[in-house]
């Protein structure tokens, strides 16, 4: 095989940067001499900003800046990187804590070999000789401070803040391994929580004070209705056409009855023959959490008899945190059912609200109430 | 007009970056200011890794502010020039991390985080430039926006690409240029 490009090939190696430093040398040599070479580069270039400027926009943090203007004040004037890094070094703390253990450390092995060929050849030095030793360095290479009571205890204290430091250094490093761990955990979540295609658990509970979320248990009817919808939703379960086109029909599977409110028919799924609901006629839901989940733009809830009354007409209104609204509403009679109602400006992570208005044929009364987001997804 | 707009923020990158090649430090801030959140936003996109991020975009802008003298106007814009500094650490940093079997999978899998990015939660607070590119990226070929995004952003290798997708080199390579000039003339058609 050749390693043959062509020039525009290579003009997007260059680009893209995956040219080594002597073929890069040559092509820049080419872009000299042609003026359609560096039309094409700049062209190829231009098309990668687009690329980039498609990303979605996030707001840098602010210790970036600070320190990259810290770095910049550091460097001063412009100097190669290599003495440039030693002078930050140094100016640090680190380097002062460094030099002043280096500097106790060389005393250390000095006076600890110093002690050791004291051992080997046992001529200790008068207090007169030591006197001198220190007081003329010339005639001795190396000063060789007095062994004392009070340096050997220095000595182990330096041994103890030695091996302090190293511990501290060691859990440094750890600890900055996990966070580095989390914060990719964490934008890797962030991300998660954007995809469309995600399937997110939320619990509506009642907006009153009173509610105390997930402390009802969801009924079995209304467990197996949740987990056949998730099947439903993940095409474990056969999609029937006229429930996924948005009949007002519901479609009886396994017991559940599967209605899609529809983005185009969102009035009424089922048109109410009862009076339209008034505030004088509230009276409580029967229990007051409703489990849902998120699916794509949709959001889908399941309800039974344990959280609506049988035989009512229900009108939905889901409201974003974003303030966007959608809703419609639907017949419930006396079979579990799960209602997929769609979102169109999409389902934010922040939050979501519901409130379920709900009258019975029969009597006529209406019952409102309002279903918040739990934290509990 | 939007041509004339375009033309004085190159105009003003320009300046900067003269006025940092002569030291000037309140330059570098200002164009930290103005460029500071795209080379932000596509060194998340590229590592998807915070901390790595910020190193990235701390070097990236002490590079720019050590290079700036050898910034010549005549060959690159000022933006693409940031951008390809910032870009080149961050493919170091990608290229640094475990080897990746260059197969279908791997494919599949970052074409997939790829396209949560582009079209994710956040794709409504896109200015009107970064709306029309994110729209002109969707509107390419799939093919083609996927080498692209890939190689720009993932550094896959061409030969990496062509491995993936299990098609031929030739191909690919064709695919990436042609994909880079249509995103640079929906650019250019956005400006005029």
């Amino acid at each position: 095989m050749t390693d043959f490009h062509s020039p525009e090939d290579e003009a997007v190696l260059y680009v893209l940067g995956e040219l080594n430093a002597s073929r890069r040398k040559e092509f820049e040599a080419q872009m000299e001499q042609s003026a359609e070479l560096r039309a094409l580069v700049r062209e190829l270039e231009e098309g990668a900003v687009a690329l980039s400027i498609a990303s979605a926009p996030r707001r840098p943090p602010a210790q970036i800046w600070s320190r990259i203007e810290k770095e910049v004040q550091r460097q001063g004037s412009r100097k190669p990187a290599g003495p440039s890094v030693w002078i930050g070094w140094w100016h640090s703390g680190w380097a002062v804590a460094a030099a002043s253990l280096a500097g106790w450390a060389i005393f250390a092995i000095l006076t600890n070999w110093h002690g050791s060929s004291r051992v080997a050849a046992p001529q200790p030095l008068s207090g007169h000789e030591t006197q001198l030793a220190n007081s003329t360095p010339e005639t001795n290479s190396v000063p060789r401070p007095a062994i004392t009571p009070a340096t050997s205890n220095e000595l182990r204290l330096l041994q103890a803040r030695t091996e302090e430091v190293n511990r501290l250094h060691r859990e440094i490093a750890e600890l900055e391994k996990e966070t580095s761990q989390l914060s990719r955990l964490l934008v890797q979540q962030h991300a998660l929580l954007g995809e469309s295609n995600r399937i997110k658990f939320y619990q509506f509970t009642p907006a009153s004070p009173g509610g105390e979320p997930g402390a009802v248990r969801l009924s079995p009817a209304l467990q197996r209705a949740v987990f056949l919808s998730i099947g439903h939703q993940l095409g474990w379960l056969p999609m029937d056409t006229a429930a996924s086109t948005g009949h007002a029909e519901p479609v009886n599977i396994g017991g559940v009855d599967f209605i899609d409110l529809h983005p185009t028919n969102n009035n009424l799924a089922v048109q109410p023959t009862a009076p339209p609901p008034t505030e004088s006629q509230s009276t409580n839901l029967p229990a007051p959490t409703i489990p849902a989940f998120a699916s794509g733009d949709s959001l889908i809830v399941a309800l039974d008899s344990t959280v609506v009354p049988t035989n009512s007409y229900l009108t939905f209104s889901v409201e974003n945190s974003n303030g966007d609204t959608t809703g419609g509403s639907i017949y419930f009679g006396d079979t579990p059912t799960v209602v997929t109602i769609p979102v169109p400006a999409g389902i934010m992570p922040g939050g979501l609200s519901m409130s379920i208005g709900s009258w019975t044929t029969t009597t006529g009364l209406s019952n409102f109430t309002q279903f918040l987001l739990s934290t509990n997804q | 007009m939007a041509g004339d707009s375009h033309s004085l923020q190159i105009t003003e990158d320009a300046r900067l970056l003269a006025l940092i090649a002569g030291g000037d430090q309140r330059a570098l801030a200002a164009l930290y200011k103005r460029q500071g959140g795209l080379v932000y936003s596509l060194i998340l996109r590229m590592l998807a890794n915070e901390m790595e991020t910020q190193e990235v975009v701390q070097d990236a802008f002490v590079q720019i502010w050590r290079r700036a003298p050898q910034y010549d106007p005549a060959r690159s814009s000022p933006l693409a020039w940031i951008i390809m500094i910032a870009r080149g650490l961050a493919v170091d940093r990608l290229r640094a991390r475990s080897r990746r079997e260059a197969g279908h999978a791997a494919y599949e899998q970052e074409m997939a985080s790829l396209e949560v990015e582009l079209n994710g939660a956040l794709y409504a607070q896109r200015e009107e430039l970064a709306a029309a590119c994110a729209h002109a990226l969707n509107r390419l070929p799939e093919e083609q926006a996927h080498a692209v995004q890939l190689a720009f952003l993932r550094g896959w290798t061409h030969e990496e690409i062509s491995r993936g997708v299990g098609e031929p080199l030739g191909t690919v390579k064709a695919r990436i240029r042609r994909g880079l000039l249509a995103l640079r003339k929906i650019m250019e058609d956005h400006h005029d």
